[in-house]
């Protein structure tokens, strides 16, 4: 979900993730934080990254290039989000 | 199983291998045990997007010395690091692991044992000095990579080529194996284009509570895969795969239909160079969600579910004899909650967790008792030594072939570790809390091993707590 401008905000991005994790891991989560651990605090397992790129190519509408995935980038909230942000702004057209 | 107590007699497991693979039952096999070689099968195959990531490479890299657990007195393993020397002291004394350790030259904890040691002169020097016209290396599994180390070693494979390896291990191939041998197959089908794949999901919709799986044809085990658990889920995934393929673009998958199981399992068997089958073992295999968490065995099967095993085990081995393969075979098989038996799962042609507990077994698991190889995840805050394992599992810890109970009972019984280094490979790599314990309990039926390893959690957990 992009803003009007044609980027993505933090929080669109964390609720957005949010929202995906709560599918993927099919339970409530606490409020995500920047330092939320997705595998040590959220129980995120390697088999679900699959399920949570579809979730979030689905509703924000990027296309995560998988050469460029690492394992630092499932980190932690802050270190995805950031990612995310990132393949996001990519997408854009420049002005 | 009366050799229990003692070493293995000239028909143990490594015997039965070597006489299979290379015709001689004391050869010398260099054990090279490169897990995860399906990362290398799988390059430049096509992939589910996200599934190529290894969140634990320095843990799963250092489940290579499991294979210290096969060597024989003449025998030699490559291994990563040193081993632990209470560890190596606590395995030497159960007559657990005999051969001689050569270590990498530099163990670099994101890389296979396999590209360490193409990187270390002074281990390829050592290697090449065990040349005598019968020693073997003898790697988990062939990829192009044991193929440079064995011609960088001057020491032969004992296996066929990485091609035939990679081909016989894809999960398309043992579909159309299976389909052609005419055993019992979960439903399903084999996709070669993003259009067939399209089109199994739509001859196999999943649905609420009937799900379908697709998996990468060499894909890691129990992670190159996808669980679609309704229509929705089906939908995205065609959708993310259209966004990087066209309709006739290459896809590698299977799609398969999700059985609802009474037990996994999992059985062994040797092809030999002269396309003889020699089944071994069936275990139940324990798996969540598709990833293995370890064996149970004997499995409970009636006579004749094991006799169907065994005649699978022969017609798949005669298959992948004409199709080049000899070695090692490992099989995934189902018994469904319905009573099916569907005998192939998937293939794996090359070792794998169970293949490491065979000649252990031999010595430590008596007929009449029962073993539960499993895992324990720790949170460590530092490395740990097995002195301070050993204290704190005390009488839990199986550490005498021939037992110790007042009952005057002289079965062993407890915990057997089996992989130590990787209790502290994340840790040392780069300080990271997340360590792993490999290890078989020992008791005397299903509810004995699994309190055995409910009570070595515990104390396991309280040993990483301490600072």
């Amino acid at each position: 979900m992009a803003n009007t401008d044609g980027t993505a905000t933090d929080s669109t991005t964390v609720a957005a993730l949010q929202a995906a994790l709560t599918e993927v891991l099919k339970k409530d989560l606490p409020e995500l934080t920047p330092e939320t651990r997705l595998f040590g605090d959220l129980a995120l397992d390697s088999t679900s990254v699959i399920e949570l790129l579809m979730a979030l190519e689905d509703t924000l509408g990027l296309v995560v290039d998988p050469d460029e995935l690492t394992p630092d980038v499932f980190e932690t909230v802050g270190a995805l989000t950031a990612y995310i942000d990132g393949c996001l702004d990519a997408a854009e057209p420049a002005h | 199983m009366a050799a229990a107590h003692h070493p293995a007699p000239a028909g143990g497991f490594t015997a039965r291998l070597k006489t299979a693979l290379v015709g001689d039952p004391t050869a010398r096999f260099v054990y090279l045990n490169n897990f995860e070689v399906e990362r290398v099968w799988g390059q430049g195959e096509p992939r589910l997007p996200g599934t190529g990531l290894s969140f634990s490479s320095a843990t799963v890299n250092r489940i290579e010395e499991v294979g210290v657990l096969l060597a024989d007195e003449h025998d030699a393993v490559v291994l990563k690091d040193a081993v632990d020397p209470g560890y190596a002291a606590y395995l030497r004394a159960l007559g657990a692991a005999e051969g001689r350790h050569l270590t990498v030259d530099r163990n670099d904890p994101g890389r296979s044992v396999t590209l360490d040691a193409l990187d270390s002169p002074r281990l390829l020097a050592a290697l090449r000095e065990l040349a005598d016209g019968r020693t073997h290396l003898m790697p988990l599994g062939i990829s192009a990579d044991e193929e440079r180390l064995a011609e960088a070693a001057g020491l032969p494979l004992a296996g066929p080529s990485a091609a035939i390896c990679k081909q016989v291990n894809g999960k398309v191939f043992s579909r159309e194996l299976i389909d052609a041998a005419g055993l019992t197959q979960v439903p399903g089908t084999v996709c070669r284009t993003l259009a067939e794949l399209r089109a199994a999901l739509a001859e196999h919709p999943p649905a609420p509570g009937s799900p379908v799986v697709v998996k990468e044809s060499l894909g890691v085990s129990g992670r190159g895969m996808v669980v679609l658990e309704d229509a929705q889920r089906a939908e995205r995934l065609l959708r993310m795969l259209a966004r990087r393929t066209a309709e006739d673009g290459p896809v590698q998958v299977v799609v398969e239909r999700w059985i609802d199981k009474r037990a996994d399992l999992n059985y062994q068997f040797v092809v030999g160079r002269d396309g003889t089958v020699g089944f071994e073992t069936v275990k139940t295999a324990l798996t969540e969600n598709g990833v293995h968490r370890g064996h149970l065995f004997p499995p409970a099967l009636r006579p004749e579910q094991v006799e169907e095993l065994r005649g699978a085990a022969e017609v798949i081995g005669k298959e992948l004899a004409a199709a080049g393969y000899f070695g090692l075979v490992g099989v995934d098989a189902l018994l469904a909650a319905d009573d099916t038996l569907y005998p192939c799962l998937e293939i794996n042609a090359r070792f794998n967790m169970a293949t490491y507990q065979n000649r252990i077994a031999e010595r430590l698991v008596p007929a009449g008792s029962c073993a539960l190889a499993t895992t324990f995840d720790l949170k460590p805050g530092r490395p740990y030594s097995f002195d301070e394992l050993r204290a704190a599992l005390g009488g839990l810890l199986l550490d005498r072939a021939d037992g110790d109970r007042a009952d005057g009972d002289r079965e062993p019984r407890g915990v057997l570790i089996n992989n130590f280094a990787t209790l502290n490979a994340t840790v040392l790599a780069d300080g990271k809390p997340y360590g792993r314990l490999y290890a078989i309990c020992v008791g005397d039926d299903e509810a004995d091993v699994r309190r055995t390893r409910d009570r070595a959690q515990t104390l396991l957990t309280e040993m990483v707590a301490t600072p």
